[in-house]
């Protein structure tokens, strides 16, 4: 497996009398590849995401591997971590309400992700951060950058968190359900931006969800996870046609609701997977 | 407009409680057990005697037109005079304030920059043996009364060491260099005390930014954890650094009285405890109320400075 991310037997623990977070996860990501990551919470959706991205709580232990071209990154000291971030992989948070400094200027803290990296001068970041701005389609980019987060809606927040995770160009970005706290029309167009933004870039994606329309919308393979494993993975129309597992079953007919008969009861999870026939 | 608004409310709030405390001050003063009169003249005076110096002092009068009397005195610069010596109350105390003034200042300049990186140190590594370092010596530092604090640097540096002068007071345009060496010890044993308690505000606010979603979004554009919480901590930080101040301020102001008798400083606290030895009403009254007064505007302060801390605030929408 040599691809862009290697994740191999990642297994996270917080504390000894604690159910593992995760149990010892694989996958592998190309280049430009978009995997969606899906499951319901708790089952370790946004704990292999922080693992990627080197920032779990210093009370997580990790074992297993996790090779981001070619490097390991488990037991990376965190100076060499933090030069990653932002430069190798971005992120974007479920939260938008609260993912900015509240104290800041948006502008500001859009110019700091390339002023971390020490090679931009005052001037030309002002005139970057407004580009990206409008890149992530803001109309009047002046005003964003200099309004406080609180004087911003959650799709505006969300928007430019992107415009952060995306400034240098990293390979891989990490969106943990992005979408999930804003209301359904603003979900989609950020769904869109995104959409977009992957295929110019052509950088890859880590998307997770709990919503299997959502991820169907811009991912091609799929992840299904459950109580900290994997129990099912493959390209996204494979998944929908002829899911395998009970749960991911269970998962996809309650995002069909195209097949749904008026007047019938919606379909539910258990109605497909009982966690108590699975111990 | 709102910072306007705000800020002309504040101040408002800060002529009631004036007013209030000056009642509240003078009141008590007043409510004192003993004559003044029979305690000038003593046990054998009589009792024509006393009434007339009762008249001659004023005491007499009705209760609230002493009262008026007194606050339209200070309004005026004009604190009164001493019962007992009959010296203006104003020539007692400002010669004394500068002392009290550089003891107080200088320990609550000195608290945070103590506080902050302590805090800073014990928030980070709180599961690591320099977190707990920071934190038991906060805790130490807490338990410690500032007299004994002051004890024990005055052992210490003056009678062992031979460093440092043990008590007394030189006035800086007099000797810069005595002045220095004989306030380190009393500023030290003053900031301590505040240090240790501030730190451990100052540690659980850090902790709380540490946990906050937009701490996290600074870690995945690559800051470094202590670069990205000076950068985004700071601020969130000195707001409840500022708070805790102000509540400290009284605080450090009733050490500093005690801190004064134990290095025989001459400010407002050692005249404030002579003078309630002696009942000296009107000592008493004027040094608390200078007391009461710099407490409540410095608070007022902080207050107003929260409209420029914190941008939520200052634009009035907080959400």
């Amino acid at each position: 497996m040599n691809g862009l991310l290697d994740v191999a037997d990642l297994r996270v623990e917080f504390g000894r009398h604690r159910a593992p977070a995760l149990r010892g996860v694989s996958f592998s990501l190309q280049a430009g590849q978009r995997l969606g990551l899906i499951g319901e919470s708790g089952s370790g959706k946004t704990v292999t995401a922080l693992a990627v991205m080197g920032l779990l709580p210093e009370t997580a232990r990790v074992s297993g591997s996790v090779r981001l071209d070619g490097r390991e990154l488990v037991g990376l000291p965190d100076a060499q971590f933090s030069d990653l971030r932002g430069v190798a992989m971005g992120m974007v948070f479920q939260e938008p309400m609260t993912a900015l400094d509240p104290t800041m200027r948006v502008g500001r803290q859009v110019a700091e992700v390339a002023l971390l990296r020490g090679r931009a001068t005052r001037g030309d970041t002002r005139t970057n951060v407004l580009q990206l701005l409008t890149r992530v389609g803001f109309v009047d980019p002046e005003r964003i950058a200099d309004a406080y987060p609180h004087q911003l809606s959650g799709g505006q927040r969300q928007r430019v968190v992107l415009a952060m995770a995306v400034f240098n160009r990293p390979g891989l970005i990490i969106c943990d359900e992005p979408t999930t706290a804003l209301d359904v029309t603003v979900q989609a167009r950020v769904l869109d931006l995104l959409d977009e933004i992957l295929g110019e870039s052509g950088a890859a994606c880590l998307f997770i969800s709990h919503d299997l329309a959502v991820v169907s919308r811009v991912c091609s393979h799929a992840m299904v996870m459950l109580d900290g494993d994997v129990v099912e993975s493959g390209p996204v129309s494979q998944i929908f046609a002829a899911p395998r597992h009970p749960y991911t079953q269970g998962l996809v007919a309650t995002a069909r609701l195209d097949l749904v008969t008026p007047g019938e009861r919606l379909p539910t999870i258990e109605d497909y997977f009982r966690r108590e026939d699975f111990r | 407009m709102a910072t306007v608004r705000a800020v002309a409310v504040r101040l408002a709030v800060l002529v009631g409680s004036l007013l209030v405390a000056s009642f509240v001050v003078f009141a008590v003063c007043q409510a004192l057990p003993g004559d003044v009169a029979q305690q000038i003249l003593g046990e054998q005076a009589t009792p024509e005697a006393v009434d007339a110096l009762r008249q001659r002092l004023g005491l007499d009068r009705p209760f609230l037109v002493r009262y008026a009397a007194w606050v339209g005195g200070m309004l005026s610069g004009d604190f009164g005079s001493s019962y007992l010596t009959g010296v203006p109350v104003g020539d007692l105390i400002w010669p004394r304030v500068a002392v009290s003034a550089w003891l107080i200042g200088l320990a609550l300049l000195l608290t945070p920059l103590v506080a902050l990186p302590l805090g800073l140190v014990a928030a980070v590594w709180r599961r690591h043996w320099q977190g707990f370092v920071a934190t038991a010596a906060s805790q130490v530092g807490m338990a410690i009364p500032a007299f004994w604090t002051g004890l024990m640097l005055v052992s210490v540096f003056s009678i062992r060491l031979g460093w440092l002068p043990a008590n007394g007071y030189v006035a800086f345009a007099a000797d810069p260099a005595g002045w220095a060496s004989h306030l380190v010890l009393p500023v030290a044993s003053l900031t301590i005390v505040q240090a240790a308690m501030l730190t451990r505000y100052v540690r659980s606010a850090f902790v709380e930014v540490l946990t906050e979603d937009y701490f996290r979004t600074a870690r995945a554009i690559g800051w470094r954890r202590i670069p990205g919480l000076l950068r985004h901590g700071l601020r969130n930080v000195a707001l409840s650094v500022l708070t805790v101040l102000g509540l400290q301020l009284a605080a450090t102001v009733v050490g500093a009285i005690v801190i004064e008798s134990v290095f025989t400083l001459p400010g407002l606290g050692s005249l404030l405890l002579t003078a309630v030895g002696q009942r000296d009403l009107q000592v008493v009254q004027g040094t608390v109320m200078l007391l009461v007064v710099t407490v409540l505007v410095i608070n007022a302060l902080v207050d107003v400075s929260y409209q420029v801390l914190d941008p939520r605030v200052r634009t009035g929408d907080l959400r």
